[in-house]
This record gives structure tokens, sequence and C-alpha cells, in this order.
């Protein structure tokens, strides 16, 4: 059970919980109910003649499970949580609720197959993470829970497997089972989390274990979540196996718990500005991260040209440790270069994505150019040649568009960006498994520089997010940047396809610059982790689009307006 | 050539800090005349104000481009319509000069001598990290106002230092005199390669990585960006020396905004050298001499090893006598080999030892120091810009034996009046030095012919000229 439930109509819909809690199967507990369950039961075995309780119910268990149940039956709308359960929940399946199975009283199996619990860890806004192994090939793990005594923190079936090579040494196993699982799910605020339980289920049993929490941060268990992700290994293919489990619900809990988290990062911005402060032609956002140098770097070769007077720079750093020498290096650059810099400075990693919404905010213009830090003008005009684009093609062709990047040996490295859908196959000794896997590819990557049939201008499948312009109102209206992507990659994409989906196709537009791609900021495991579940957010969002005439380096759907241009 | 300036905007007034009895303490962070008087009305002919901007002060540290510019500095001095202004940077070298708060003083009491005290200094990309200083600089720019700003470096204050003054003072001319290869070689400056100690002839993303595995070649791209963005903000650049030339166009710089103007000398060493009078000696010429720094570039190991190559061949009855300092600032590996050598030499019984360290000399000693050998031995491993140990040598009539490249090689010429071994080749400068000490008439000879080293006003007028063909680039002056 890992859909939303919808509440029993009878139910007081105030009592509704976080939809996050009901997605994971999970429902608040009242106590009160739960104590005063065996008077109900009494009162409704008293009223139904027949008399029998149905197999496998439990009244203190159901209250427990269902808290708004409990609630209507303190209220006297239901003599019991029995009469709830003939009259709704035994249509609704309840017994078979994850919050069912793992409300107390839990029975647990006199035998059950080897385990061991290594960590889970708890943060205060309500997210939990397990990690664990279990030899379960006779009966495999189904569910799991943390619970308090009679309390039930937090639930979940959306467990990832992997390869866990101790236990496999412990158990004598080693022929392509997963022994490994972990799982990020929603769990309870305001119980602390000592004295904790963990509740493992499977299709035959059910075994509880005392289990240590560490209560860390929510970046810190993005962290610890995404590198566990990027390292985990598996039998089968790695990217098919990993999508497999991000399919299964723990794709949503990290995509989820990453966007709270980044939301509530980029809402508590703060911005200083340096040097001159009036409306620009247009504003360059640059998200930094980990590394200073590039502000001053940019700050002087794109000042170097003439026209730069019209443009300013926004500087948004997902490095709060660096604030103090980003202040002073904006100083600097005003000082020497006389450049105006919006430094906005978040109070941790918002990703690439909501750091460049938030700094978009500030922008002192109509225009954004969204410009990764390790990208470079390579001629001095570019501040004339981009204001003379906009001013000289049709609107529609540069609402929102893209460069030619180039690598510092000279040769392309960006012309526009397409993408394609792989077929994965993953063979194990039990299954063999097929997953598509959207791949986005960049248009001329090594091609010689003077290649005009990337550089000249045209429609595009989408652009990098190292460089793009982009029509502010239009950035607002596509609602900026997804907060769905974890750090960066693929987010870019998603905006160009939104913005072709709107209206408006993405074009390149020949202003040549160079990206040093990926010396702009540090990237670790964690990174990796957040690259993963970005693909396959970016391929269960968009693979109907992309098979619906996006797919490959000439798309049907962009021929039509590249004819028109190529006409032009 | 017209001097006159013709486009001057409407400035205010320089804001000087009024010296105080005794010597000068600057408002915090701000800029103090080193004595009453300092800034003076503004001259109407000549070059006007030039402000030479050097590394290090050639009392505080000896080195060859900050004892040009100061020889620079005595020049203009002489020059009618002129007024040169020294800003020197020091580092923490020189703890007691550093005053509380300050970033510009005084130097000793001299009119128109600054020092600039470096802080916060990024070695990698050559910038000043603190926007103190820099707002310091600026008040400096605009305290003194000069006509012209004569860069002779950028180490310890900032390559961004040009394009400040550019913005600061739009109608300046700017100079950038290279005395290195530090803008094109991260190597120091020496451009010699760090994988087999050759030298290097041009600046590459793969080429540099390979000297420094640990950046990245993308680091290389940008490092030459940041230094043309820079070097841009110049009118004109000038070497002392022709090969020089090559290899800065080759990395960028226009040429024809480049100049060669020598390196030219009006110090002590000239009026000692002058005072010294008397034919040489006949006979065989067996006392060789070592005159610089004793950092690995300038190659007193090559020179060791070729003193050991001879002893071991049995020839000996010569001698090497080595004057100078800074073996602190060399390798440690180069400092063990020295050190190891000059201790087992003093072991030696005193007849049987042929190198002396008469260590570290002042300008004022130099004629005698000179006077205790026959040739002067310039080993260096790198490219040796100038070597104004040879306009030394030539004073006291010297003939240089040298190794062959860069500097040494265009001004040396090989057996005409000097004499040349294949550079970092200690065999081949045993070979040479044999053939010195023992072939009849060559001293001789080579003697005869040794060139008059460059004075101080050939310098100055070099620098002069530059200076005006600035003036013109910048439309300052009709051409």
């Amino acid at each position: 059970m890992n859909g939303k439930a919808k509440p029993t109509p009878d139910i007081d819909l105030e009592m509704d919980l976080d939809p996050s809690l009901w997605a994971e199967g999970l429902v608040e507990v009242d106590l009160a109910v739960a104590e005063a369950a065996p008077v109900a039961h009494a009162a409704a075995g008293a009223a139904g003649a027949a008399g029998a309780t149905p197999e496998g119910y439990d009244e203190a268990k159901y209250l427990r499970a269902f808290g708004d149940v409990g609630d209507a039956v303190r209220r006297g709308d239901y003599a019991s949580g029995l009469v709830h359960y003939e009259r709704y929940g035994a249509a609704e399946n309840r017994l078979a609720w994850l919050s069912y199975r793992h409300a107390h009283p839990i029975r647990e199996s006199a035998q059950f197959p080897a385990h061991g619990a290594d960590a889970a860890f708890w943060t205060a806004s309500g997210h939990a993470m397990v990690i664990g192994w279990l030899d379960d090939v006779a009966e495999p793990l189904t569910s799991l829970s943390l619970v308090k005594h009679e309390t039930l923190l937090g639930a979940t079936e959306a467990i990832a497997r992997c390869r866990r090579q101790d236990a496999e040494r412990a158990v004598g196993a080693a022929d392509g089972r997963l022994l490994g699982f972990w799982s990020v799910f929603a769990c309870r605020t305001d119980v602390t989390p000592d004295d904790v339980r963990l509740v493992l289920m499977t299709e035959a049993g059910c075994k509880t274990m005392p289990m240590k929490i560490q209560q860390v941060s929510d970046e810190r268990l993005r962290e610890i979540a995404l590198e566990y992700l990027a390292h985990a290994s598996y039998w089968g293919h790695p990217q098919v196996e990993a999508f497999g489990f991000l399919d299964r619900g723990l794709g949503t809990a990290l995509v989820t718990q990453g966007a709270r988290l980044a939301e509530r990062i980029a809402d508590g911005a703060f911005c200083k500005r340096f040097g001159p402060s009036r409306r620009f032609t247009a504003s360059i956002i640059v998200c930094l991260y980990g590394k200073v140098e590039y502000m001053f770097l940019q700050a002087a070769l794109f000042s170097r040209g003439g026209g730069f007077e019209a443009y300013e720079f926004i500087y948004v750093s997902n490095s709060p440790e660096l604030a103090e020498r980003l202040c002073k290096e904006a100083e600097l650059a005003a000082q020497i270069y006389g450049v105006s810099i919006a430094l906005v400075i978040l109070p941790g990693n918002a990703g690439f994505g909501l750091a460049n919404n938030a700094a978009a905010r500030f922008a002192q213009s109509d225009r954004l150019l969204i410009v990764n830090p390790d990208v470079f003008p390579r001629g001095d005009d570019w501040a004339v040649a981009h204001t003379a684009l906009l001013d000289g093609k049709p609107e529609i062709e540069t609402r929102l568009f893209g460069v030619p990047l180039f690598y510092d040996d000279g040769s392309l490295m960006h012309a526009g960006m397409f993408m394609e859908l792989d077929e994965g196959f993953s063979v194990t000794s039990t299954a063999i498994t097929r997953r598509q896997l959207a791949r986005v590819e960049h248009y001329g990557k090594g091609a010689p520089p003077g290649t005009m049939a990337l550089r000249r201008s045209r429609p595009v499948p989408a652009v990098s997010g190292a460089f793009m312009s982009v029509e502010r109102s239009w950035f607002e209206r596509l609602g900026g940047f997804s907060a769905s992507f974890v750090f960066g990659h693929y987010e870019d994409a998603d905006l160009c396809l939104r913005s072709l989906q709107a209206g408006a196709a993405v074009y390149v537009h020949d202003l040549p610059y160079w990206h040093l791609e990926g010396k702009g900021s540090t990237r670790r495991a964690v990174h990796e982790g957040g690259s993963l579940v970005n693909r396959w957010y970016f391929t269960t969002e968009w693979a109907d689009v992309i098979r619906d005439g996006m797919m490959g380096p000439k798309p049907e759907r962009l021929a039509k307006l590249e004819q028109g241009v190529e006409a032009a | 050539m017209s001097r006159t300036t013709t486009k001057r905007a409407a400035r205010p007034a320089p804001r000087v800090v009024a010296p105080s009895a005794g010597g000068v303490t600057p408002a915090a962070g701000g800029v103090a005349p080193a004595e009453a008087g300092a800034v003076k009305p503004r001259a109407t002919e000549g070059p006007g104000k030039v402000l030479l901007i050097s590394l290090f002060h050639p009392e505080l540290v000896r080195g060859g481009a900050q004892q040009v510019a100061y020889e620079l500095f005595e020049g203009l001095r002489e020059v009618p319509g002129c007024e040169p202004v020294l800003l020197a940077a020091i580092d923490q070298s020189f703890p007691a000069l550093y005053k509380s708060g300050a970033r510009i003083t005084g130097f000793d009491g001299r009119p128109n001598e600054y020092v600039y005290l470096s802080a916060e200094y990024d070695y990698l990309w050559h910038k000043t990290s603190s926007a103190l200083h820099l707002a310091a600089v600026e008040e400096f720019l605009l305290t003194i106002r000069p006509d012209v700003v004569h860069f002779h470096h950028f180490l310890a204050m900032g390559v961004d230092w040009l394009t400040l003054v550019r913005r600061v003072l739009p109608e300046a001319r700017i100079i950038f005199t290279f005395h290195e290869f530090l803008s094109i070689c991260h190597a120091d400056g020496h451009m010699v390669r760090k994988t087999d100690r050759s030298l290097c002839t041009r600046a590459s993303q793969v080429r540099c990585h390979q000297c420094f595995p640990n950046l990245a070649p993308e680091h290389f791209l940008l490092r030459r960006l940041w230094f043309h963005r820079h070097l841009s903000a110049a009118d004109m650049y000038t070497c002392p020396s022709h090969f020089m030339i090559e290899h800065y166009v080759t990395f960028g710089i226009p040429p024809e905004r480049m100049r060669h103007v020598t390196n030219g000398q009006r110090n002590q060493a000239v009026a000692q050298a002058a005072a010294v009078s008397g034919k040489p000696q006949p006979g065989l010429k067996r006392r060789f001499g070592f005159f610089g720094q004793f950092v690995d570039v300038k190659g007193v190991r090559v020179l060791l090893q070729a003193v050991a190559l001879l002893r071991a061949e049995g020839i000996t009855g010569f001698s090497v006598d080595l004057n100078g300092d800074n073996l602190r600032y060399a390798s440690e590996a180069a400092r063990t080999e020295i050190e190891t050598f000059l201790a087992e030499e003093a072991a030696l019984p005193a007849e049987t030892r042929i190198v002396h360290n008469n260590g570290s000399y002042e300008v004022s000693q130099l004629a005698a120091r000179m006077a205790r050998v026959d040739w002067c031995i310039v080993p260096s491993v790198w490219w040796e810009i100038f070597g104004l140990v040879i306009s030394e040598a030539w004073m006291f009539g010297k003939p240089v034996i040298c190794s062959n490249a860069g500097g040494m090689k265009e001004r040396v010429a090989d057996d005409v009046n000097g004499l040349h071994f294949q550079l970092g080749d200690a065999a081949s400068l045993a070979r040479v030095m044999h053939r010195a000490m023992s072939e009849d008439g060559l001293w001789e000879r080579l003697h005869a012919a040794l060139p008059k080293p460059p004075a101080r006003d050939v310098m100055v007028r070099g620098y002069l000229d530059a200076y005006a063909e600035a003036a013109v680039a910048r439309g300052v002056v009709a051409g």
C-alpha cells in the first residue's frame, strides 16, 4: 500500500493528516482513544449480534493505526473501531494498510531470518533513514517501521535493496541476492527518538529490535542518503536496479525531502549589494559552490569589454561558509572593475535550481543570464553582442536561449542539448529487468571550433544551464527551475522542455563562451547520488514527451521551426 | 616629440595627508607623504609625474628589478619636467616597517619614496585579497595623481593593480616593464620546466599542467586570460632583452606596443670601476668569481660541480670566489649540496682549497671583490633576463663565462668578449674554465673586446621615449 489513501467520508476532514504522511502510509495515533478502545469494542460487541471479530482485527491496533477513526469513536460517531471497520475499513482493506500492520501491538515471529540493524537517522523536520540487512530470500522484506513503546514513529514500504558483502560473507550467500536494505521516510516530529525499536516485516513474519537513532540535520540526512545511493552496488545494471527502487517510492521520498529542504534554505536568502545599484539591461546570475576564485575571475573577464555597464552580477552562494570571503571579493571586484555585484548568501546548499530562483528575485533587470562560475566570454565584445542579439532577433527566439560553449582547448563543448531514451537491461540470477533511462546529450562535444552547422542560430530541444539567457517574465511564468532536482543536473533540460510545452522553443545563438566544465565547483559522491535521483526524476517526468517527437538530435517537433530558421 | 598634455579632465584637489613633525603617521588606511612638500606642483614640461612601482626597495632586498627601478627613479630626478615617485612593495620580512593601521607609508624620511605594506597577497592569482589595501592604493593614486604609472613588477601587490590604475586614473599612461616571465610562467616566472629542468619556450594548458599536476589544464587558460585582462590596461610594455620580447609576443602582448629598453647603471659600482686604473697584469688568469644570489636558478651548484670535476681530474691551482647570499631561499636539495660542499672545502688544508665563500656584499664592496677575480662566471640555469652582474663584470674589466641561453647569450658574444658553456652542464663549464685558465692570450683578447655596459642615461632616455609613445597611443598628445 503506497498510494494516498482517501479519508473515510464520515470522518471529520479536518483530521486529514499531512499528505506526506499519508503518502508514506503513516497516520497519527491517538493514545487516549487507544486506551479506551476495550470499552468501545465492548459496545460494538453488544451492538453486533454476530459478535465474531474479523480475522486479523485488533481493536486497539485499529484505533492506533487510524487516529481519525479514534477521534470519531471518542466523539461518539461510532460505537467502536470495529463498527467503522465493518462499515468502511473492510472494503478499504485497511488491515493490509501499512499503518495498521505496524501499529502496536506487533506480534513477533519466533523464527526470523538473519538480520542486522546498522544505523538510523532522524531529523527534527520529520524524516528518518534506516540502514540494515536481512537474509530474506524465503520471506521477502515488505515494510519496516520505527516505534517507540506503543507509538508508531514512521513506517514505509519504499525500501531500497543493495549488495552487502559483509552480510553475504556472514550468511554465506553470494547468489545474486541483495541483502542490504535502506529507506528514507517521513516520521513523527512530536516524539523524541529515544528508546526506539526497528520493526522489520516480511511476508511471513515480523521482528523488532532496539535501534539507536542519531539526530541529524536535514542537510546531513540528504548527504547520507545520496551518498548511500551513490555507493550502493547491485548484482545487475546499477542504474536500472537503482531506478527500480526509486520507482517503488524511494525516489519520491528523496525528491520530497530534498525539495522541502532546498525551499527552506532558499527562503533564508540574504542579499548584500556592492558597487552601483540601478536598473540594468540584464542580470548575470552565478551560483557558487565551494570555490571563491571564480567570482573575481568572472568580474575581471566579463568587465573587460565595452557595454558591461548595462549588466549586473548576482552571485548566489550555496556555501555559507564562504560568505565572508565572498563579501571581500565582491568588494574588491567593485573597487577594481567598478562592477555591480549583488551577493546572495543562502544558509545552506539549496542546489543549483532554487539558488538561481532565489537570486532572480534580486535582479534589477528584465533579462536573466544564468551563468556557471566556470563560464567566461571568449571575446571582449560579449556584452555589446548580447544586447545586439536581443535587439535584432524576433522576441520568440530570444525568450530563452543558450550559446556555444568551448573547452579550454578550443574545441566545442556545447551547442545545445538533445534527449535520448536508453533501454536499460539488468540481468540478475533471478530476473531480467528493463527500464528506460533518459539521457541528455550535447550537440557538438569535442567538435572543431568552427563547426558553423552547430554554432548557427537554431531551435534546439534544450540548452545547458551553464549559460542561459532568459526573459525574466518568462522565467517567472515557468516558475523558474524546478525544486524537484537535487543539487544540480537535468533541471536545465527540464526548464527548456517546460518552455517548449508552454509555447516557446529554446534557441542557440552564436555568442561564444569558454566553459571549463566541472571546474567551477567541487563534486563529491553525494552529488553523484543527486544526479542519479535527478535522472530518475527527469525520466519519470519527461519520457513520454521525449518519446513523442522530441527524441534524438533531430526531433520531429522542432523540424518545422528549424525549417523556418533555415528559410529565414 | 611633444610631451605637452592636451587632454586633462578637471580633477579634484589632491588629498594629501598633512605631514606631522618628525615623520609620517598616515590616517588609518591612508597615504602619508614622506615629508612635507612631497607632492610638488605639476610639471608642465617633460613626462610630468611618474609613479614607479617596484617590488621591494633595493636597500631592503637586493635584486635586479628593484635595482633598475631605483636607478630609473634617480635618473628621472635629473630630467626637467619630471617628478618621479617610488612606491616599493615590501612584505612581512620587514615587520618593523609595518605601521599599525597603515597600508602605504613613507620610506626612511626620503622625499617621494613610499613603501606598500603588502598583506593578504594571493600568490596563485597574484592579487591582493584586502579591500582595505586596495582602497589605500586608490587613495594614494588620487593623492599623487601621476601622469605616468610605470610598473616594474606586480608581485606582492597584484597584477590587477593595472586595471585599478586604469579605472582610477583613466588618462594616466601605464607602462609595464617585464623583468622575468611571471606573467607567462607559474614556476616563479623562470620558464624552466619542472619535469626535466629544461628551458621552456611557451606556456600552454597542457605543458603548464605537466609542471603542476595538481592544477588542471583549465587553470592555465584562466591564468592566461587573467593576466591578459590586466596587462591589457598598459599602454606600452618594455623588456631589457630582445629575446624576452619574443616570449611575450608569443604570450599575446601586441608587438607594436612592446619596446626594448636596456637596463642601465650609474650607481656606486660605476664610480668605483671608473676609479680602477692600470693595465692588467700579464700571465694566466686562474681566478674565477661568482656574484649573485645562491638561489637555485643562479646555478651555483653547476659551478661547484665543475670545480669537483676539475679537481677529480687533478686540475688545481685555480680559485673560485663566491660572493652573495640568500642561500636560505634555495631549495632544500640545493642548499644541502652547497652547504655540504662548502663545509668539506673548509675542512681542507688552506693551500688545497679552491672555493672561498666571501658571503654577502654591499655595492660599496664590489670593487674589492672584483679585484680578487679575473673571470666572472654566470652559471644561471634559467633564461637570465639581463644579468646586471654581466654589466658589473664589464665595468671592472672582467670577461664573463656564462650559460649559453637568454640574456646571457644575447649580451655575451662567445669567444669574442666572453665564453659560453652549455647551460646546466658542469662538465661543459669545467672544460671552459680549464681553457680559460690555461690558454695563453685568451683573457687578454676577450678583455680587449669587452663592451661598455649601458649607462643609466641610456636607460632613462629609453623610458622617456616609451612614456612619450604611450602618450601618443592614449591620445594625450598629438602624434
